[in-house]
């Protein structure tokens, strides 16, 4: 049969195995073929597989009139076949002989049916056995609605700041520039002097600190100058311990001072 | 002359009581019921498929028990809509969900539903024991594209909506059944549908090619 010699489609299909087949040919021309004479076979059977392994690559279907004809030329082929590389070749032919068959019965199931009609029938099928869950508040958010705070919560905002207010800030901003450096060291020591070793509560903290010492002392904390151990009421300040390295400040706590002082200026 | 006499249609102090316990008990069947039927995302933008008992006890202020007795009511009072609740777990937490126990119109289309079948049906007779059950994705690329009945990009944006919606879980190479599925679809339905699909996957009619050739 011609067609089943023809390496043609498959060299095509693969054209970088030609090199490969060719050294294939060329060496067993040389080892084995002359030797048992059965080059026409071991050929033909190579070329049937290809044929079968490149359709299903591919998801062609060779028609079953056609693939017995190939299974009828090479069915002796066994008698033969001696190397153990031959007896493989023989056993893929028939594996990919059987692939083709399983992938022509799926292929062709339910040829009457256009692809849309069975996509409906199929999903008829479906359909009918499913118990779908139900959903009725349909909104797609990614907050669940029932962790929403209900409508008629009083929802409470800081008014928008007042004139007077804004301009208050205004003037306490200062620039870098302007700051004393002397005064604010001065006043670290101080704080510094007063704190160490002793336990303070955090009211008691914002009424003998300014607001801006307040700031300093968060400075201290957090650089460890001045190292603290916070508790449920009040801070512990500690020594600062060189030999060993301590780990900053984690907690956060707020102090209102009572006492505002202007930060001391150049 | 007394001034503060009952009136004959007033209630006394302890049936007052009793009305509002009531009242309170209807207001969270109600809030329960808007709970387990509300549709939301979850923070990796899925479909949330029933509602986390913790979320419930949290949303309600209401110990695990009186949520037990409160979800004992409500499972009572939606059978006769033919509604059921159902519990089922995902992991290590329990979830709530309302099911519908007679068909109702799906909101997956007339394709999706098709895919879904493929999938369930592909999965059910891939591995009968092996969880969690899933399948490769080329296979069903291979029933549905191969064959012409989808295109790639159809059957992608279908896949990528059903996870969405909860039906499945999707990794790079394979189809695992989600949570949604395995309510919608319990066991029984699930060999069913694979029965049913073996008419449209397999050969069951007579090769055609074979007959021309014969005639």
């Amino acid at each position: 049969m011609m067609m089943a010699n023809d390496t043609s489609a498959y060299l095509r299909a693969f054209p970088r195995r030609k090199a490969w087949y060719d050294t294939f040919q060329h060496n067993y021309k040389r080892n084995q073929l002359t030797k048992y004479g059965t080059k026409t076979v071991v050929i033909t059977l190579w070329n049937l597989t290809k044929k079968y392994e490149v359709a299903l690559k591919q998801h062609d279907v060779v028609p079953v009139k056609e693939a017995e004809v190939d299974r009828e030329e090479v069915a002796d082929a066994f008698r033969v076949l001696e190397t153990p590389w031959e007896r493989n070749l023989d056993g893929r032919f028939y594996h990919t002989l059987a692939s083709m068959q399983h992938h022509r019965d799926s292929q062709l199931a339910a040829p009457e049916i256009a692809p849309e009609e069975w996509i409906s029938q199929f999903a008829k099928e479906v359909k009918r056995r499913a118990t779908p869950l139900l959903f009725l508040i349909n909104q797609d958010r990614t907050i669940p609605p029932f962790n929403l705070p209900p409508a008629d919560t009083p929802v409470t905002m800081d008014a928008a700041p007042s004139r007077e207010d804004q301009q208050a800030m205004r003037q306490h901003r200062i620039h870098y520039d302007e700051l004393s450096i002397d005064a604010l060291d001065s006043r670290r020591a101080a704080i510094v002097k007063r704190l160490q070793g002793k336990r303070y509560s955090y009211t008691a903290l914002g009424e003998i600190l300014t607001n801006w010492e307040l700031d300093l002392l968060s400075q201290l904390i957090r650089d460890n100058v001045l190292p603290a151990t916070f508790e449920r009421t009040a801070i512990i300040f500690r020594a600062p311990s060189s030999d060993r390295k301590l780990k900053s400040a984690l907690t956060a706590v707020a102090i209102a001072a009572k006492n505002h002082e202007e930060v001391p200026r150049r | 002359m007394t001034s503060n006499q009952v009136p004959s249609d007033t209630t006394t102090p302890s049936e007052e009581r009793k009305e509002d316990e009531e009242f309170e008990q209807r207001h969270l069947l109600g809030q329960l019921f808007a709970a387990l039927t509300a549709r939301f995302r979850d923070e990796e933008g899925q479909l949330s498929i029933g509602v986390k008992r913790q979320a419930l006890l949290e949303a309600l202020h209401v110990k695990k028990a009186g949520l037990l007795r409160l979800l004992d009511i409500l499972r009572q009072q939606i059978a006769p809509l033919g509604l059921e609740l159902v519990e089922y777990r995902l992991g290590r937490d329990t979830l709530y969900c309302v099911r519908t126990i007679y068909g109702v119109p799906g909101e997956l289309t007339d394709p999706e539903y098709a895919v879904l079948g493929v999938i369930i049906s592909s999965v059910e007779r891939a591995s009968k024991h092996r969880r969690p059950r899933r399948i490769a994705a080329k296979d069903i690329e291979t029933i549905l594209v191969a064959r012409g009945r989808l295109s790639r990009y159809q059957l992608d944006k279908i896949l990528r909506r059903l996870s969405e919606l909860g039906y499945i879980t999707r990794t790079a190479r394979r189809i695992a059944y989600g949570p949604r599925l395995e309510l919608e679809f319990d066991a029984e339905r699930r060999e069913a549908i694979a029965n049913a699909a073996t008419l449209y996957l397999a050969g069951a009619i007579a090769d055609s090619e074979e007959d021309g050739n014969e005639a």
